[in-house]
């Protein structure tokens, strides 16, 4: 968007919530399901192995981990489902299964640690929604329960609710007593929560800002190419739902776009701190490929850095 | 990543590499009391390390120090006996009721780790291993292809007492871990210089490509790569295990015209081994 008409003609996103409302959509509470387990895998931050602006490569040796993730499952752990719904990310496992409801939604998350590898607990704890101390999922010796501390083999319903004030995007994570390793590992996602009557954007990408060994990451990746590709074309609405895990506080950046924030100001570099979480959105109307990444000077050398790709409007 | 992994992948660059977060010193060595043996009936462990017996048999056991130094109680079926060893030396056991089982734990103060998988000739392979030395002790890693060892590389022992460095074998060599007089156990690293051929052809409305690798490596781990102008460079897109004639079959469907090749990896899925000639594969649309 190249001006402040422009500007004004995109579709506006108001602190934590998403995409102005277009077009009714059912407003009946519901009752969502999600299945996710735990599970270990071997995650490679940079998979093309290289740094593709700065010409450096780099090995196997610094890049691969082996570490814990969130899976989404179908009902019953029987099969695995991608974390991402299509056209919201492009890769999977990191971050988490993307949790979607609409307020006025009960939502039960079924988890499952099947993390038979480390063989430490787990748990899932959820911000923005609102739930009994049982379904906290934090681990306080003497008053969390079962939910807080899952051992590997066990499974826990947290029992949730979307209500008037949870719409917008808001971070969970494992808040066990394997927390520390366990987001460092990658261990977070999204809920995403749409306001009663509001329209769903047609492409939702995920970004969390977060360390991960000697890198910066992206959703767990380091350096263009590695971390997601973000596509869309003119004329789609699109929203990215961002925040920041870690310790360290983050400047999220999109060339070529601009959004309006909470403070109804425009913005086209927002700051996010660790378990911060915001939404931001528009028309899209530029095409072209466009970089996106955390302005922090330092965490975008060390990979915290990634591409966007608007196509033309389709004929 | 599909693949779920279970053991810690190994990883490789050259030179000197940070030490792991291998176990520190205080591992657990398990080991079983069968019906009239000990299993295994030698092991090698770091000083500082507990071995621990069960007996898994029907009948009733002991495990007693040859020198009468330390002994269990009669261990009956599923019972567990633990002794921890802190000064390095050879101990001799037995069984006082089967005198004839008997059994040696080595106790060392360097280990080396024995490598899970083969090597690549002329490319990095990591040895990783523990110690019970001070943090900051410099360890030498000497390869031995059967002229005698000489120096191959350098590790320095990390706070948890684990050490790694990377060697470039050009042929099978036994390795070991030396700082000053305390030298591990050799372990043997097994170099197979293999190849990986590939060929493209159009299955329907996608892309078949077939990988063979020799000398044959079955349940070996091929990665298909595909160079993608928005990756900026080669994209891994599936990986397989190769079947029992040392091959794997990938299908692709893409819009258009890329390159394609097949590598030959560690449990990594990341380091190479091996790569294929370049293949084509996609359809413009």
């Amino acid at each position: 968007m190249r001006g402040r008409a422009a500007t004004a003609a995109a579709i506006v996103a108001l602190g934590t919530a998403a995409l102005a409302a277009a077009v009714p959509a059912p407003a009946a509470a519901a009752v969502r399901e999600y299945w996710v387990a735990a599970v270990p895998v071997t995650w490679n931050i940079v998979p093309n192995q290289r740094d593709a602006i700065a010409g450096t490569t780099y090995a196997p040796a610094l890049t691969v981990i082996p570490t814990v993730v969130y899976r989404r499952y179908t009902r019953g752990w029987r099969r695995p489902l991608p974390n991402a719904p299509r056209g919201s990310s492009n890769q999977n496992l990191i971050p988490g299964p993307l949790l979607r409801a609409r307020v006025g939604d009960r939502i039960l998350v079924h988890f499952k640690n099947r993390d038979f590898a480390f063989r430490r607990p787990h748990s899932m704890h959820f911000h923005g929604v609102r739930y009994r101390p049982s379904s906290d999922g934090a681990y306080l010796p003497g008053f969390s329960g079962r939910g807080a501390d899952v051992r590997p083999g066990q499974t826990f319903t947290y029992r949730l609710d979307a209500v008037s004030d949870s719409a917008g995007v808001w971070p969970y994570h494992d808040h066990s007593p394997s927390m520390d390793e366990s987001i460092a590992g990658g261990m977070w996602g999204f809920l995403s929560i749409l306001r009663r009557h509001q329209r769903a954007p047609d492409r939702e990408f995920e970004v969390v800002l977060a360390p991960m060994g000697q890198f910066q990451t992206i959703d767990g990746r380091a350096f263009v190419g590695n971390t997601p590709v973000f596509t869309s074309h003119v004329g789609q609405t699109v929203q990215w739902d961002v925040m920041a895990m870690g310790s360290e506080h983050h400047t999220f950046h999109v060339h070529g776009h601009r959004w309006v924030a909470a403070d109804g100001t425009d913005h086209d570099t927002q700051t996010v701190g660790p378990a911060e979480s915001f939404a931001i959105g528009w028309r899209e109307q530029d095409p072209g490929t466009w970089l996106y990444h955390c302005h922090v000077e330092a965490h975008m050398m060390a990979g915290m850095i990634g591409i966007y790709r608007v196509r033309p409007r389709p004929r | 990543m599909r693949r779920v992994l279970l053991a810690v992948a190994v990883v490789l660059a050259p030179g000197a590499l940070p030490a792991a977060a291998a176990a520190p010193a205080g591992a657990v060595m398990p080991l079983t009391i069968q019906f009239a043996a000990f299993a295994p009936p030698r092991v090698d462990v770091l000083a500082g390390d507990t071995a621990t017996w069960r007996n898994v048999s029907g009948r009733m056991h002991t495990v007693t120090a040859a020198d009468g130094a330390w002994t269990s109680a009669r261990l009956s079926t599923g019972a567990t006996f633990s002794q921890r060893f802190d000064v390095p030396g050879d101990y001799q056991y037995y069984c006082q009721i089967h005198p004839f089982m008997r059994g040696e734990v080595d106790v060392h103060r360097l280990l080396l780790t024995t490598p899970s998988e083969p090597a690549a000739p002329g490319r990095p392979f990591v040895l990783a291993g523990r110690a019970a030395l001070p943090a900051g002790t410099v360890v030498t890693l000497e390869e031995d292809a059967g002229a005698g060892g000489r120096p191959a590389a350098t590790a320095t022992v990390g706070a948890g007492g684990g050490f790694r460095a990377s060697v470039v074998a050009s042929a099978s060599a036994s390795f070991r871990a030396v700082a000053g007089a305390d030298a591990s156990p050799p372990v043997q690293v097994l170099v197979l210089d293999r190849t990986v051929a590939a060929t493209a052809r159009r299955d329907g409305r996608r892309f078949k490509v077939t990988a063979r690798v020799s000398p044959a490596s079955p349940g070996a781990l091929v990665v298909l790569q595909l160079h993608l102008r928005e990756r900026f460079g080669w994209w891994p897109v599936h990986r397989a295990r190769l079947n029992r004639a040392s091959a794997a079959a990938f299908r692709v469907r893409l819009h258009r015209r890329v390159k394609a090749r097949v590598v030959l990896t560690l449990a990594d899925g990341a380091t190479v081994l091996a790569t294929s000639p370049v293949v084509r594969v996609g359809t413009r649309r």
